[in-house]
C-alpha cells in the first residue's frame, strides 16, 4: 500500500467518525456560566496582580488562593468541608453530586447533579448532565425525601428561586410549574427562535443576528454591544449584559431604564426591583436609576442563586478549575456575605 | 457589512467543532466540556479576534492546547483496556474496521491523538501542527511516527501496510 493509501486510510476512517457524530445541542446555560467565570478570571486575574505588587493583601488561607490567582493550586488533601450552615436550604453539586445545606448541617447524597436552579415549595430542584430535571423534598428540619425525576431533556429554564419555573425542552415545549403537588402546565414557545428569557407574556428571542424584547406588539431590536453575554427577565424589568455594558429595560415598553458600562454578570432580584452582579466588584443595582451599593465579602461571585426573596447564594470559584471554590451566602437586605462551604477540589458548582 | 458576531458564528460552527472536539478527546461529554471552555474564551475575547474568519482555527487552537497541556494533569490518564462509551462507539454509523482503528486512537495520549487529528483530519502540515501544539516541528514528526507504530502493534490484521509509514503526505 503506497504512502498516499495509507494517509487516505487513516484520513477515512477518522473523518467517518467525524462525520458520524451527532453534536449536541448547544448547553447555552452552561456555555453562559463558563463565559462568565472566564470574564470573571480575567478580572480577578488583574486585580490580584495589582494587590499582589501593591503587596497590601492580608487574607485567610482561603481568602489567598481566592483572591491571589497565580499561586499553584492546591492539594486536595485539604479536607472540603462547611464553614458555617445556610440561612436558606441550599444546594450545590460537589464532585458530581448534589450536596444538600440546610441550617442543621450538609448532607451529600449520591445524586449525579450539574445545575442547581434552587427550591420551590419544599423540592430542591437541580439538572443532571443530560438535560434531566429532578427534585428532592427537603423539609425545615432538613430531611430530605426520595429524588424523583420531573421531567427530562430540558434544555433551558428561567427562574429567580419564587415563583413560577419555567423550563423549555428539547421537542421545544414550555413548561412552568409552581412546585409541590402543583401540575405542569406545557405550551409551545411563543417563538420559532432561541428563547434566551421568558416571563409569562415578555421575552426575549434570540436570531443569528441579535436580540429582540418582544412583549404584546413590542419588537424591540437589542443593541448588540459587542456581544450578549447574558439575560435576566423578572417582573417587568429586563436586565441585559453584553461586554460593553449592563442595560436595564422596562420589559413591557422598551424604554432604558439605565446604563452601566463595562462588562456584568448577575441577576434580577426574585420581584425584577433590584439586580445584583459583578462589574469590578460584587453590587447591588437598582434599575431605574443606575445607582448601586458594594456588598461587603468577597469581590466577585459567579453562578448566583436566589434560596429566597432576599438571600442567594454565590461560588467564588478561586480563579478557575482545580482552585478552592467557596461558596458564599449573600444577604440583599444587609448587602453583606458569609462563607458557607470550601471546596479545596475546586468541584463546587452552583447554576450553569 | 456587519460584523460576524460570536451568537452568530457559534451557531453556525457548533457541530463542526464539536465533531473535532470528540475526535480529540474521543469521548461525548469531555468534548461538549473542552467545546464550552474554548468557545467560553472566544467568546471573552471575541472583539480582539480581528479576522473572524479565523475564529475557527482560534476556538480549535484552543482546545488542542487546553486537551493536552491541563487535561492530563487533571484527570491523570490511566492506561485501561476497558474505554469509556463503548456503547457510543460501538454505534457510530461507520465501517467496522475504522471502528477498530478509532478505539485504538481514542487509546492514544492526548497529544498523540491530537497530533493525528490535526495531521490527518484538519490537514495541517507538520509546520503548522507544531503551532497549534506549542511544540516543534520535531516533536510532531515524532509524535506521529510513535502514534502510528501504537496502531500498527494494536491492530496487525487490520491493514498491515497501512499503518507502516511515518508520516502523512
Amino acid at each position: 500500500m503506497s504512502r498516499t493509501e495509507i494517509d487516505t486510510e487513516i484520513r477515512t476512517a477518522l473523518a467517518g467518525i467525524r462525520d458520524a457524530v451527532e453534536a449536541p445541542p448547544v448547553d447555552r446555560i452552561a456555555l453562559q456560566a463558563r463565559v462568565r467565570a472566564e470574564r470573571r478570571r480575567r478580572t480577578t486575574g488583574r486585580v490580584a496582580a495589582a494587590l499582589v505588587s501593591a503587596a497590601a493583601v492580608t487574607v485567610t488561607a482561603v481568602g489567598v488562593s481566592a483572591v491571589v490567582r497565580e499561586t499553584p493550586p492546591p492539594t486536595t488533601d485539604v479536607a472540603a468541608g462547611p464553614l458555617a450552615t445556610p440561612a436558606a436550604v441550599t444546594g450545590f453539586a460537589l464532585d458530581g453530586r448534589l450536596v444538600v445545606g440546610t441550617s442543621g448541617g450538609y448532607e451529600k447524597l449520591r445524586t449525579p447533579a450539574r445545575t442547581v436552579l434552587g427550591v420551590l415549595d419544599g423540592v430542591l430542584t437541580f439538572l443532571d448532565r443530560e438535560g434531566g430535571l429532578w427534585g428532592v423534598p427537603v423539609d425545615g428540619s432538613g430531611t430530605t425525601g426520595p429524588v424523583r425525576r420531573l421531567l427530562p431533556g430540558v434544555i433551558d429554564y428561567s427562574w429567580q428561586g419564587t415563583g413560577v419555573l419555567t423550563v423549555q425542552t428539547q421537542d421545544g415545549l414550555l413548561h412552568a410549574w409552581r412546585g409541590g403537588d402543583a401540575p405542569w402546565e406545557s405550551r409551545q414557545s411563543p417563538t420559532t427562535d432561541h428563547l434566551a428569557a421568558v416571563d409569562g407574556g415578555v421575552w426575549v428571542e434570540s436570531d443569528s443576528s441579535g436580540l429582540t424584547l418582544r412583549s404584546g406588539g413590542l419588537r424591540k431590536r437589542l443593541p448588540r454591544g459587542g456581544g450578549v453575554t447574558g439575560t435576566d427577565l423578572v417582573g417587568g424589568t429586563l436586565a441585559y449584559e453584553t461586554f460593553r455594558a449592563l442595560r436595564f429595560y422596562d420589559a413591557r415598553t422598551g424604554e432604558l431604564l439605565a446604563r452601566l458600562p463595562g462588562q456584568w454578570g448577575g441577576r434580577l432580584t426574585p420581584d425584577g426591583a433590584a439586580y445584583v452582579g459583578v462589574g469590578e466588584r460584587l453590587s447591588l443595582v437598582d434599575p431605574r436609576s443606575g445607582d448601586r451599593q458594594e456588598f461587603t465579602g468577597p469581590e466577585g461571585l459567579d453562578s448566583l442563586v436566589w434560596t429566597s426573596e432576599d438571600t442567594f447564594v454565590g461560588r467564588d470559584h478561586g480563579g478557575g478549575e482545580g482552585r478552592v471554590h467557596v461558596l458564599w451566602e449573600c444577604g440583599v437586605e444587609s448587602l453583606s456575605c458569609e462563607r458557607l462551604y470550601a471546596d479545596p477540589a475546586g468541584t463546587l458548582e452552583l447554576a450553569k | 457589512m456587519s460584523e460576524l458576531g460570536f451568537d452568530e458564528f457559534m451557531a453556525a460552527r457548533w457541530t463542526p467543532l464539536y465533531r473535532t472536539a470528540y475526535l480529540l478527546t474521543g469521548d461525548r461529554h469531555q468534548a461538549e466540556d473542552l467545546l464550552q471552555d474554548a468557545l467560553a474564551r472566544t467568546c471573552v475575547r471575541w472583539s480582539s479576534i480581528r479576522d473572524k474568519g479565523a475564529a475557527d482555527a482560534y476556538v480549535r487552537q484552543a482546545m488542542v492546547r487546553q486537551m493536552t497541556r491541563q487535561w492530563p494533569r487533571r484527570r491523570r490518564e490511566v492506561p485501561t483496556e476497558e474505554l469509556p462509551e463503548t456503547a457510543h462507539a460501538g454505534g457510530l454509523d461507520v465501517r467496522a474496521d475504522h471502528l477498530d482503528l478509532w478505539a485504538e486512537v481514542r487509546r492514544l495520549p492526548p497529544r498523540m491523538r491530537a497530533t493525528l487529528v490535526l495531521r490527518y483530519v484538519e490537514d495541517l502540515t507538520a509546520e503548522a501542527t507544531a503551532r497549534e501544539l506549542g511544540c516543534s516541528v520535531g516533536s510532531v514528526k515524532s509524535q506521529t511516527h510513535h502514534a502510528l507504530r501504537r496502531l500498527r502493534a494494536a491492530l496487525p490484521d487490520l491493514h498491515p501496510a497501512a499503518l507502516s509509514a511515518e508520516e502523512p503526505s
